[in-house]
């Protein structure tokens, strides 16, 4: 088996357990065990690409869609449950940084991060992933001016899925191909598609591979299509007609993908159930430890809040 | 013997930072060839280079962030901000990420980050160069806010700042940059950024004031000593956290406090601390705690910012008030 379709199977199995653990946290959100979860069934392709290529010691800043990656990256579906179920050991995970929720304000801290890895003399990157949305915002440019300025190692990753909750990109932006806005700071910059796994996965390789050894900053534009809600709290049916979803429907990402491993003899259908109730029993194994867990303590999160912490 | 500016022993400090401890990185705008507008970072750029000291694009969110991400791959940003009056757009960054980092990911990231500023009036600057919104920090939980109030404090504060490992607002009293040198011997080490300092120890009434207004409070403190009053003034040094038990032994033996402060008069640090006084004192005091702040009012350009500002007539005239009180 090609090194390539060896990844597309792994990426494969990555793709099911994040969508799979997406259905379970829906499902404990809606029955109140966890609080407002932002799903990634759609985009599943461009997360696991980026799990795939990334190096163990990049720094990766992720906002709160990605979760595929976050999984690849050493998270746990208990310490998922705890990020959406109010349970700041969530974010105890790795050496990454924590996933944002401010929008676009953590692509600053991948450019300090990267500027941290330039002045080190270290071959690390740092990669950011942001939505549509993000573009629209300061931290975005003035990422990308610092980043452009002094020849950043740092890939911008844009999710570009369209909206940014009920917002349409053409009600975002005024430039809607936005891998055209790194130009006006001489930055390097493709656009995507966000739906294939092995495009991602290709395409990210390349990518890392060149900003890590010509130390630029490089920004990639891909196309997805958000499959879910934008959170749980959210009904997309309120601004995306019913056409629109079930062509994107008609695009599923994994679903796609399993196809090909059919068509190339790498995944049968009887090797998929027994892949997904393996990916499920963990999963389930997880959220009885989650649901069970009363390990929580308000004294010792608060000893958190300093390093020294101040008199009384 | 000589004597130094805050200004330059501020410099000093930086410079011992930079040489110390090769994590240390400058960033804020005009610091570098031009040494800052106040020539605070004067000579560090050639002295360290442009890696370490950055002279940054124009962004304020910009260097916040910056700085957050250097300092969670472990750096130690001391960033400027050229005016208070400038920091609004970094208040996402050090609200949402710099004062939380810690706390939302227990203690596995952190932001030991120092944020320089020069605030304050008193210099007939432009408009939004004058400002005191020191509470703003003091209310977020997570940060240091801290303010020096003489050359040799400053210099001793700075560095304490850098050994904390916490997030420092670090308020540098704009009037006081280059107003009075003080004559220093040796610099040390000898501040603990967790405790207020008191100036001079008096058994009539404690006065509590910080930064710029120590200058004046001061003053008061020799005047009334002539006339057989003596004021234990407290400088307070850090306006979060406060140190309450130097302020409650104060006051517990004298009895009677005034607060003197730049800011506005409500929701700040002086109505905090009247607060605490009264809830852990209140059978104790002889007089009602009382504030000497600005007005309630956007501080007026120059024309009229002194009769905004607290001054030696207004302070002393509450200070009059509390000793004379009667039940
Ligand atoms: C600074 C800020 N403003 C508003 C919000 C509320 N909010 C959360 S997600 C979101 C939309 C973001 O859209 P986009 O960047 O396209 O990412 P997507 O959710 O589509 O992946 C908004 C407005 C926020 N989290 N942060």
């Amino acid at each position: 088996m090609p090194e390539s379709m060896n990844d597309l199977l792994s990426g494969y199995k990555w793709m099911l357990f994040s969508r799979l653990l997406e259905e379970k946290m829906v499902s404990m959100q809606r029955h109140g065990e966890i609080g407002t979860y932002p799903g990634s069934k759609g985009q599943e392709a461009l997360y696991v690409g980026i799990g795939l290529k990334l190096g163990q010691k990049d720094c990766y800043a992720p906002y709160y869609r990605d979760q595929p990656t976050l999984l690849m990256r050493g998270y746990r579906p208990l310490d998922l449950m705890r990020l959406w179920g109010g349970d700041e050991r969530g974010n105890q995970v790795g050496h990454d940084f924590p996933i944002s929720i401010p929008i676009a304000t953590h692509i600053l801290h991948a450019a300090g991060a990267a500027y941290a890895f330039k002045i080190k003399k270290t071959k690390e990157i740092a990669l950011v992933t942001l939505g549509d949305g993000a573009t629209s915002k300061g931290d975005f440019y003035e990422a990308l001016n610092f980043s452009g300025l002094y020849d950043l190692p740092i890939l911008f990753v844009i999710n570009n899925n369209r909206y940014a909750i009920s917002v349409p990109l053409e009600k975002q932006s005024s430039q809607i191909d936005l891998y055209k806005k790194a130009d006006s700071f001489d930055i390097e910059s493709h656009q995507l598609d966000g739906l294939c796994l092995k495009n991602t996965s290709e395409s990210l390789e390349h990518y890392i591979n060149q900003v890590r050894s010509r130390s630029r900053p490089i920004l990639l534009e891909y196309k997805t299509h958000r499959l879910c809600d934008h959170t749980t709290s959210d009904d997309a049916k309120r601004y995306k007609s019913k056409t629109i979803i079930e062509k994107e429907i008609a695009e599923d990402p994994l679903v796609k993908l399993r196809n090909t491993l059919r068509e190339h003899q790498l995944l049968n259908d009887h090797q998929n159930k027994l892949l997904k109730e393996e990916l499920n029993e963990t999963i389930q194994a997880d959220y009885v430890q989650f649901i069970n867990d009363s390990t929580l303590n308000y004294a010792d999160a608060k000893s958190h809040l300093y390093a020294e912490l101040p008199m009384k | 013997m000589t004597h130094y500016s805050m200004a330059q022993t501020i410099n000093l400090a930086l410079d011992s930072l930079l040489s110390e401890d090769q994590r240390t990185i400058l960033i804020g705008e005009d610091i570098g060839l031009n040494g800052g507008v106040f020539r605070v970072t004067s000579q560090l750029m050639e002295k360290f280079g442009e890696e370490r000291v950055i002279d940054s694009p124009l962004a304020e969110n910009m260097i916040a962030g910056l700085s957050i991400g250097m300092a969670m791959q472990g750096l130690k940003p001391i960033a400027e901000f050229q005016f208070l009056g400038f920091i609004y757009p970094a208040l996402e960054q050090i609200i949402s990420h710099v004062s939380k980092m810690r706390y939302r990911t227990l203690s596995r990231l952190s932001c030991p980050i120092i944020f320089r500023t020069p605030y304050g009036g008193g210099l007939n600057a432009p408009e939004h160069h004058s400002e005191s919104t020191e509470g703003l920090f003091a209310q977020i939980p997570g940060l240091r806010v801290l303010t020096p109030s003489t050359p040799a404090k400053a210099y001793s504060l700075m560095r304490a700042a850098f050994q904390s490992n916490d997030p420092v607002i670090f308020l540098e009293p704009t009037k006081l940059y280059h107003a009075s040198k003080q004559e220093i011997t040796t610099f040390n080490d000898n501040i603990n950024i967790n405790t207020a300092s008191i100036e001079n120890t008096g058994q009539h009434l404690t006065l509590i004031s910080w930064g710029p207004m120590m200058v004046e409070s001061r003053k008061i403190v020799s005047a009334y000593r002539e006339h057989g009053i003596h004021i234990e003034l407290i400088d307070l040094v850090s306006l979060q956290p406060i140190d309450y038990d130097t302020i409650i032994n104060s006051v517990l033996k004298t009895r009677r406090c005034v607060i003197v402060s730049e800011a506005a008069n409500t929701v700040g640090v002086a109505s905090e601390i009247a607060y605490t006084i009264q809830e852990k004192l209140f059978n104790h005091l002889i007089a009602p705690v009382k504030r000497v702040n600005a007005d309630h009012h956007v501080i007026p350009y120059y024309k009229l910012e002194s009769m905004y500002r607290p001054n030696i007539n207004k302070i002393s005239k509450v200070i009059n008030q509390v000793l004379a009180w009667k039940n």
